[in-house]
């Protein structure tokens, strides 16, 4: 498949309702967005907000290539991008503005699915595989810490601006390196029992080690209700078969060791200066709740909540609810003057 | 041929427990000192008496295991440079991959070739795959990690005029300069063990040995893909002596006595599945589309093809499977001898035999039994059959144009 950057053409793909709005409107003068926000009759019209005007060019060149094949009714679709020559995958869904970017946890995508439908009804959603879970990582992609700076370029890439961060155990982890960088583009940040930051003694771990389990206990062990949430494998699925295989391999590149955390992490936490949800299940069996409490101590903003009956997935096992939990905490911490990015053009 | 004699130096006592895993997960609570004591002392007497016999001596290491008590192919080889006199000593190997510090390598495999007067074989492995739980690297990208290992090593080895630095990929170093260097000029021989056909084609591009374990007939297309490559990188064919290929051995004086020892080789073999699930096949370790097939077909072993054509699953083989595959060679030294010959005619010429003659708890009285039949029986008429096979046309897989 050409990028558009080797073919130095784009590629045929038939416009998408959201970029005739985006052509449309990318003459017009920009509407502040409290103005647009109030326009909410608009929304049953199926017009699309978008910071087209003051977007730069550079955004839809990222973006190489569009799926037209709708993922699911409520409309989550894929595009490949391409940052600063590393591709990927990503998931999108929902309207406006990108309010939300969604970092997925060590298993890679699966099982993320209905809480990204259920995100992207309150708001634009997007949801990258990070470089290695979908298309090949380049080599010298080897630590979270890599990873970080390729988020930070598809930040930029896409002008993302005054959006929430999410992210889910060792996406919990990534969100962290990025937000230790940079918050510039966000207005507030929610982890979904986070890994990266290590609380026990060196001869514990904070959370049970993956890579000693067999697939069937590790997936067990991640949910409050293995039996409603433990995906199987279908093994006929040739693409969820990779899916799987470059999950655990691409984990391992980037968490064997030190496993699951950055010991430099916890000396840079006092840079997370934005409004921090942490969410963790009480039924955790992978890390265990006291390692978030103590995580959102050491956070400057941070805000602990457990939810009951849930594993160390929440966003898995309770979808709607944890997608409803971050919508009203974005909303809560939406900054006041959302153009005000230090670094953006 | 020149036949190295081989053993693991297993803690047989460790592995009555039925259930238990034997790799990375038995606590050394099961390990009594007192009884490795015993062991280290009783193979390195039988170590002696392979070099009397005539015998080449392989080593190898593995980690957080009762079937291997070597911990380091190095000091097993250390031990071996003064205690031999005249044996070809072979590391196979020291698993790079997992090496945090290959310099350390160059320096102590130097050391134990000046040491044995210029006896090393130096045998460099990825490591398999379950000790990647045990091992501080991890199991990504091991091929590439253990080529720049290879690359430093090289250099340290044949640089002689003061420190150069190293700053690789996965290495640096500020100042290499490696004290003793080498006896054998520019270094000892270098081994890659191989059980693929691309690492068999690098290995030929390099002009190292190449060496395969328990692959039995399916050998062929391995030491095939060696001299195809061979032939594409360096004129003519690939020399004879730079394969070898590593067999057990099940010898007596009858047959029935042959097939009872054999039962060690079967104890040995299933060792190598009982390793915890998790850990038998480590993330990046073999392919995305190879972990892809495991997964459609629910297991990482391969059948091991035989010699009528049939395929067996090693794990759950009889002796007669194993017989057949070319995995084990049983029976008195005659019969050993004629299935070695056939073996050789089948994978064409190779002249380093690695012969597994002691395992699990094959006792001391066994083993020297066996190493005596072997080197009486065996062994002398191994040239001929290589010879032999040397005077056949040489058949070709590929048309070579």
């Amino acid at each position: 498949m050409a990028s558009r950057r080797e073919s130095g053409k784009r590629l045929a793909v038939r416009r998408t309702p959201i970029e005739k709005f985006a052509d449309a409107r990318r003459n017009a003068p920009a509407v502040p967005r409290s103005r647009q926000a109030l326009r909410g009759s608009d929304r049953g019209k199926k017009i699309f907000f978008l910071f087209t005007a003051s977007r730069p060019a550079r955004v839809e060149e990222a973006i190489i290539e569009r799926s037209e094949r709708q993922l699911s009714e409520d409309s989550i679709r894929r595009e490949t991008i391409d940052v600063q020559g590393v591709k990927t995958e990503m998931l999108t869904g929902g309207t406006g503005d990108t309010g939300f970017l969604f970092l997925h946890p060590e298993r890679g995508m699966r099982g993320s699915e209905t809480f990204l439908r259920k995100l992207a009804a309150t708001g634009h959603v997007i949801a990258p595989h990070h470089p290695g879970y979908r298309l090949d990582a380049p080599d010298h992609f080897k630590s979270v810490d890599d990873l970080s700076y390729f988020y930070l370029d598809l930040m930029d890439a896409l002008d993302l601006r005054n959006m929430t961060l999410i992210g889910a155990s060792l996406g919990g982890w990534l969100a962290m390196e990025i937000a230790s960088k940079n918050t510039a583009r966000m207005s507030s940040l929610c982890l979904l029992s986070p890994a990266g930051v290590k609380t026990s003694d060196r001869t514990s771990r904070d959370i049970v080690d993956i890579f000693s389990l067999d697939a069937e206990s590790a997936e067990a062990m991640s949910f409050h209700d293995p039996n409603r949430f433990a995906t199987g494998i279908d093994t006929s699925d040739d693409m969820e078969l990779e899916l799987v295989a470059r999950a655990r391999e691409a984990s391992a590149r980037y968490a064997w060791l030190p496993y699951m955390h950055n010991p430099k992490l916890s000396h840079r936490l006092h840079r997370i200066d934005i409004p921090t949800f942490i969410i963790w299940g009480n039924d955790d069996r992978m890390a265990p709740p006291s390692v978030g409490h103590a995580l959102a101590r050491r956070l400057p903003r941070g805000e602990f909540y457990v939810l009951d009956s849930c594993g160390h997935y929440p966003h898995i096992e309770f979808a709607e609810t944890v997608a409803a939990q971050i919508s009203k905490w974005r909303e809560q911490h939406v900054k006041s003057a959302p153009d005000a990015v230090k670094g953006a053009a | 041929m020149r036949v190295f004699y081989f053993t693991e130096q297993a803690y047989p006592d460790a592995w009555s427990a039925p259930d238990q895993s034997l790799r990375i997960t038995l606590p050394n609570r099961h390990c009594d000192p007192r009884v490795a004591h015993e062991l280290y002392k009783r193979y390195h007497d039988e170590w002696v008496v392979a070099d009397k016999l005539g015998y080449h001596i392989m080593i190898n290491e593995h980690h957080s295991t009762p079937t291997c008590l070597s911990v380091s192919s190095n000091i097993s080889l250390a031990i071996l440079a003064r205690i031999t006199q005249k044996a070809r000593l072979l590391a196979l190997g020291v698993p790079l991959a997992n090496r945090v510090d290959p310099l350390r390598v160059a320096e102590e495999l130097s050391m134990i070739d000046v040491i044995s007067g210029g006896r090393l074989e130096m045998g460099f492995v990825r490591g398999v795959p379950y000790e990647a739980s045990a091992a501080v690297n991890s199991p990504i990208r091991m091929m590439d990690r253990l080529w720049e290992a290879h690359d430093l090593i090289l250099k340290a080895m044949t640089t002689h005029d003061g420190p150069f630095p190293f700053e690789g990929e996965f290495f640096n170093y500020r100042n290499v300069n490696v004290w003793p260097r080498p006896l054998q000029q520019p270094h000892p021989p270098v081994w890659i063990t191989a059980s693929s056909a691309r690492s068999m084609a690098a290995t030929a591009e390099r002009g190292y040995v190449a060496a395969t374990f328990l692959t039995g007939y399916a050998t062929k297309p391995l030491f095939d893909a060696y001299r195809d490559a061979w032939r594409k990188k360096h004129d003519g064919e690939a020399p004879a002596d730079r394969l070898a290929y590593l067999g057990m051995c099940a010898i007596g004086k009858t047959e029935a006595e042959a097939r009872r020892r054999a039962a060690h080789c079967l104890e040995t073999i299933a060792s190598n599945t009982r390793i915890a699930p998790a850990f038998r096949n480590p993330p990046g370790y073999a392919t995305i589309a190879d972990n892809v097939r495991f997964m459609k077909s629910g297991s990482v072993q391969r059948p091991s093809a035989t010699k009528s054509g049939r395929f067996v699953n090693l794990g759950a083989a009889t002796i007669d499977d194993l017989i057949d595959a070319g995995v084990v060679f049983c029976g008195t030294p005659g019969q050993v001898l004629e299935q070695i010959g056939d073996f050789h005619h089948a994978v064409g010429a190779f002249d380093n035999l690695l012969m597994m003659i002691q395992c699990a708890a094959l006792s001391h009285e066994e083993t020297i039994d066996s190493m005596n039949l072997f080197a009486e029986g065996v062994m002398p008429h191994l040239d001929g059959l290589a010879s032999a096979m040397h005077e056949q046309p040489v058949k070709r897989s590929v048309a070579a144009g």
